[in-house]
């Protein structure tokens, strides 16, 4: 079903929304929580409270692309689950991802070098739209989803390697790229 | 602190990217799902003929990897092979299709051990035959050598081929060919303008792919005989680049570097630039390695399972003077012991990181430096015993669904302090950071190579050029070779103003030393403590003997196999007989 037709079911406050919404983005959601959270349990209710945020925003909110904002409810509320349960240990693709893209970072100096958050996205959105597709897709696949190598591998039909020689070569190209818009954290 | 706000960052990515990456998965599971459809679809009756035929159809692709371009591979060597009998006067009677193969690898390669070629031989000298009997290779060979076959062996296109002393550089035709894709756009982009600078009057057509275009462009041109002048790629991108090699597709480059006064293999690692020599030929040569160059610190691992190799190396090392390094432990199947332990005393410890580093069996099979099939012979040559080592370290390290605990897929816990080792960047700046980090954290940072099965130290070729035989520009070709190879590109810090290019380890030893001291000198400098990190540095990644590559055929069939070893779900003997049945299989195809 097409977005704009489950938006209307969520306008006409029809339980029939929340079923379309999981058929279509379901299974994207349960991913991108559980490559986050590594818990199939936190998951589903992580999954399960996404749906209900779109319930209780949509209407009045009317998302240009659902399926963006849903996958950004439920990364927000895997995060903060995440945060909530790291006491000790790192347990998910997310951490791994996560590592990988930290080392892209230059440190700063001081405290003074700092640029902000939402600066520093810009900038690399930038960097992003200087990448071929395929390899834009992989970058955000590997660290805004925290897809696996392997599912990246699957997912782009080659090998494991292969994913991991581009991904290695991006972060390098990106390491650059953020040094010399002079970032560092 | 850092972690979080990186975390913040990419939270904060473009909805436009996000949205295409999601469209991008959606799309994939949609033709997925609609693929299991179109099955189910069809009828019960035909539906087990067809998995039947998929499933077939799916083990030989495990098995050949691309199964249409080494059947491609297979027509032209038999090719030149039958091409071979006629002009030489052979007679192919009574052989079949292998047998002539075999015949012309075994003259060709000078061997004479292959058991047909003695009768082909008698076939072709009648008076022969009634004086020996039983040859030996010596003696084939000398009657080969001594009777009417003194022409020099015909090439693929029918032309024969001179000896070095002959050899005379090709002309400059102004034109030169080459593939790229955005993998190899950082190093091949630069080295092309610089090409262009040195070369201005050659037409350059640098065609820029999509890594999909490129794969695709390369296998099939390839198999045909065609391509682009210069072939630059990763070592993954053909499935078999030794097989590949033995349809002779790629020009001998000795003779090119023997006439290159500017040009000498004591300039790079060891015995690396051998790696792409193959009966007697050199067609391949490494662009880029990996060292198999690991760090850990003395507190990450207790000091009962510390490998004596590890500390030792570190204690070698601060003896400024000592040239032999006496009383290291330097055997592979030591170090799988110390992994042993570490594991033992860790059950919850990963061998490597997880990650895109973390394929344990890839890594130790990396690090071995064993070679499954001699291809110069078509003989399987696995070493039993340390393959078994390492498929035990591996199957030690697996989890509970029976993937290797450093697999990505499923970790368990992935702070470096847990896992045995990390494989060290070949980036000096970043390593010299992480040894400097470990420093301040109060442990005691180590950085080791993993030693092969014969006590040397293997890189894997990432990425190689050749130039193919076809190529109608092959001077050119090997200027823009030389130029890859050269300490700009090699070192990353060339006239285009482009620095850091390459991702991983360069060849030549002049760009190890110049990469490593640049960033010592850069953000490192004064600090004592990094002064021996970047000397320890450079003595390991020069200490490197040789390179191997692992042809994607041979990994995927030794998951395909011995994965229910490592899973514990068959005996050794089960999985190991599977194994070598499929190379033989592969090695006489």
């Amino acid at each position: 079903m097409d977005d704009s037709k489950i938006i209307e079911l969520f306008f006409e406050r029809s339980e029939q929304a929340i079923i379309e919404l999981s058929k279509k983005y379901g299974s994207i959601c349960s991913r991108i929580a559980n490559n986050i959270l590594n818990n199939r349990f936190d998951s589903e209710e992580c999954v399960n409270d996404a749906f209900l945020g779109v319930w209780n925003t949509v209407p009045p909110q009317r998302p240009n692309s659902l399926g963006r904002y849903v996958c950004r409810i439920v990364r927000n509320i895997a995060l903060n689950k995440y945060h909530e349960n790291m006491a000790k240990k790192r347990n998910s693709l997310y951490d791994i991802a996560l590592d990988e893209i930290t080392e892209c970072f230059p440190s700063a100096v001081s405290v003074e070098d700092e640029i902000e958050t939402k600066e520093i996205a810009g900038i690399i959105d930038r960097f992003l739209d200087a990448l071929d597709q395929q390899n834009r897709i992989l970058f955000v696949r590997r660290y805004w989803y925290s897809d696996s190598i392997g599912d990246l591998a699957e997912l782009f039909h080659t090998s494991r390697h292969n994913i991991s020689v581009r991904l290695s070569r991006i972060r390098k190209s990106l390491r650059e790229y953020l040094m010399k818009e002079g970032v560092s954290l | 602190m850092k972690k979080e706000k990186v975390s913040a960052i990419i939270h904060q990515i473009g909805d436009r990217h996000i949205e295409e990456a999601a469209v991008f998965a959606l799309e994939k599971d949609r033709r997925t799902k609609e693929d299991l459809l179109s099955v189910k679809a069809h009828g019960e009756k035909t539906r087990r003929f067809r998995r039947s035929i998929a499933a077939a159809c799916l083990a030989l692709l495990a098995v050949f990897g691309s199964a249409a371009f080494a059947a491609a591979l297979e027509i032209r060597e038999y090719h030149t092979a039958a091409a071979f009998f006629e002009t030489n006067g052979l007679s192919a009677d009574g052989l079949n299709r292998r047998d002539v193969k075999a015949v012309y690898r075994d003259i060709t390669t000078n061997r004479f051990s292959y058991d047909k070629t003695a009768e082909v031989l008698r076939q072709a000298v009648p008076d022969w035959e009634k004086r020996q009997s039983e040859p030996t290779s010596e003696e084939l060979a000398a009657l080969w050598n001594r009777n009417f076959w003194t022409d020099p062996l015909p090439s693929e296109d029918g032309s024969t081929e001179s000896n070095d002393s002959d050899f005379v550089m090709p002309v400059d035709t102004g034109a030169l060919t080459v593939y790229g894709c955005e993998t190899l756009e950082a190093v091949l982009s630069p080295a092309v303008d610089i090409f262009r600078e040195e070369y201005p009057d050659v037409d350059v057509n640098y065609v820029r792919l999509s890594e999909d275009e490129f794969d695709v462009r390369i296998s099939t041109e390839l198999s045909a005989g065609k391509g682009p002048d210069l072939l630059f790629c990763l070592s993954r991108d053909i499935p078999d680049p030794y097989r590949t090699m033995t349809v002779r597709l790629f020009e001998d480059l000795d003779p090119y570097f023997e006439n290159d006064a500017g040009f000498g293999f004591e300039n790079y690692l060891g015995e690396v630039m051998n790696c792409g020599v193959l009966n007697g030929e050199r067609q391949l040569v490494p662009i880029e390695i990996q060292i198999p160059l690991y760090q850990t610190s003395l507190e990450a691992v207790s000091e009962t399972v510390m490998p004596d190799a590890v500390r030792r190396y570190q204690e070698y090392l601060s003896e400024a003077g000592e040239e032999e390094p006496s009383g290291i432990i330097q055997t592979f199947e030591d170090f799988c012991s110390a992994c042993i332990r570490y594991h033992e005393e860790n059950p919850d410890g990963m061998l490597f990181p997880a990650g895109e580093n973390g394929d344990d069996l890839r890594a130790l099979l990396s690090a071995s430096g064993m070679q499954f099939i001699d291809y110069e012979r078509g003989l399987v040559t696995v070493r039993e015993e340390e393959l078994h080592t390492i498929l035990d370290v591996c199957r030690a390290f697996r989890s509970g669904n029976g993937q290797t605990v450093g697999a990505d897929e499923k970790q368990t816990d992935g702070t470096k302090k847990n896992a045995f080792l990390s494989p060290a960047d070949s980036d000096p700046a970043a390593v010299l950071s992480e040894l400097q980090d470990t420093r301040r954290k109060g442990e005691t940072p180590c950085l080791f190579p993993i030693y092969d099965v014969d006590g040397g130290i293997t890189a894997e070729v990432l990425s190689y050029a050749a130039i193919l035989r076809s190529s109608q520009n092959k001077l050119n070709a090997y200027r823009l070779l030389c130029i890859l190879l050269s300490e700009e590109i090699q070192s990353g810090q060339c006239r285009t103003g482009a620095e850091d290019l390459h991702a991983w380890f360069p060849v030549l030893k002049s760009a190890v030393v110049r990469n490593t001291m640049s960033a010592y000198d850069t953000r490192f400098s004064g600090i004592s403590e990094s002064a021996e990190d970047a000397q320890l540095f450079i003595d390991t990644c020069t200490s490197v003997t040789r390179a191997s590559m692992i042809p994607n055929v041979m990994m995927r069939t030794l998951y395909l196999e011995m994965t229910p070893y490592i899973q514990g779900e068959k005996t050794w003997e089960e999985c190991y007989g599977r194994f070598l049945n499929a190379l033989t299989l592969y090695a006489n195809g």
